[in-house]
């Protein structure tokens, strides 16, 4: 893994990027949100940051194993937001 | 559980003769290197961990990169040496950069790790009072307060201000 795909920019090295966070998995509570990591070996979805291009927050898969890199995704398009919806804790 | 694996790259050059006699190491907002010089004369250097959690063991070269530029900026002398062995090895990152030793769930179940960048340092003392917590059931002083539940009841130590984000400890 040395490159991203940007939806914006297209292929990047990987040191335009910051990884952020490894996202949750779904109906975890607000705690082990922040501070639990599932440690998937095969696949791990992630918050991004094309912070030394265009700035955008992505959301990647890839498997941690081998570096390969399963898609890239705006962390603000629709898809994205209903994925993450269905991953956060629902207080009601 | 509260840990993610990074990646930590270190490095060693071909031997020279003494050169340095302490560990060194050099800190910036946005890396660092620490160097040192084995008993063979090779310069052992390392930094800062790759960014993100992987499993690979490959390093990237970008975080090589910054390795190298600050230990020459450090030690002009260095830039005529060549790299002779490169690895990269995985560091078990807890969310507020120390240790967790203490029993689980399950009956006679023991946990020790998220030691992050320390694990070599600190085996001895934290595998002596892993031992005294297996041995007599009650944690001896020295990780009294390195409890697997402290990230549920909000009792984090030394935790820098960089909030649970690995990477930055």
């Amino acid at each position: 893994m040395t490159r991203l795909d940007c939806p914006f920019c297209g292929a990047r090295e990987l040191e335009e990027f910051r990884f952020h966070k490894t996202l949750a998995e779904p109906g975890t509570n607000a705690c082990d949100d922040v501070y639990l990591r599932v440690n998937r070996l095969t696949m791990s979805r992630e918050h991004w940051q094309h912070a030394k291009g265009c700035r955008a927050w992505l959301i990647v898969r890839r498997n941690p194993s081998d570096g390969t890199v399963l898609d890239v995704r705006l962390a603000a398009s629709s898809d994205a937001l209903a994925h993450n919806k269905d991953s956060r804790h629902d207080p009601s | 559980m509260p840990i993610e694996i990074h990646l930590l790259q270190a490095m060693v050059t071909e031997p020279v003769k003494p050169l340095i006699s302490s560990v060194l190491i050099y800190g910036y907002p946005h890396g660092e290197v620490y160097l040192t010089q084995s008993d063979r004369g090779g310069v052992v250097l390392g930094g800062a961990l790759d960014g993100f959690p992987s499993y690979t063991r490959e390093g990237q070269w970008f975080r090589l990169e910054d390795v190298v530029h600050s230990a020459v900026a450090l030690l002009p002398q260095l830039a005529s040496l060549r790299i002779l062995r490169h690895w990269a090895g995985t560091n078990d990152m807890s969310m507020d950069g120390s240790f967790i030793i203490d029993r689980i769930r399950y009956d006679n179940v023991f946990i020790n790790g998220g030691l992050c960048y320390a694990g070599f340092k600190a085996i001895p003392a934290s595998g002596a009072a892993c031992a005294t917590l297996v041995a007599t059931g009650t944690a001896p002083d020295l990780i009294r307060h390195h409890r697997l539940a402290r990230f549920q009841t909000g009792h984090l130590l030394d935790e820098c201000g960089f909030g649970p984000f690995p990477v930055r400890h």
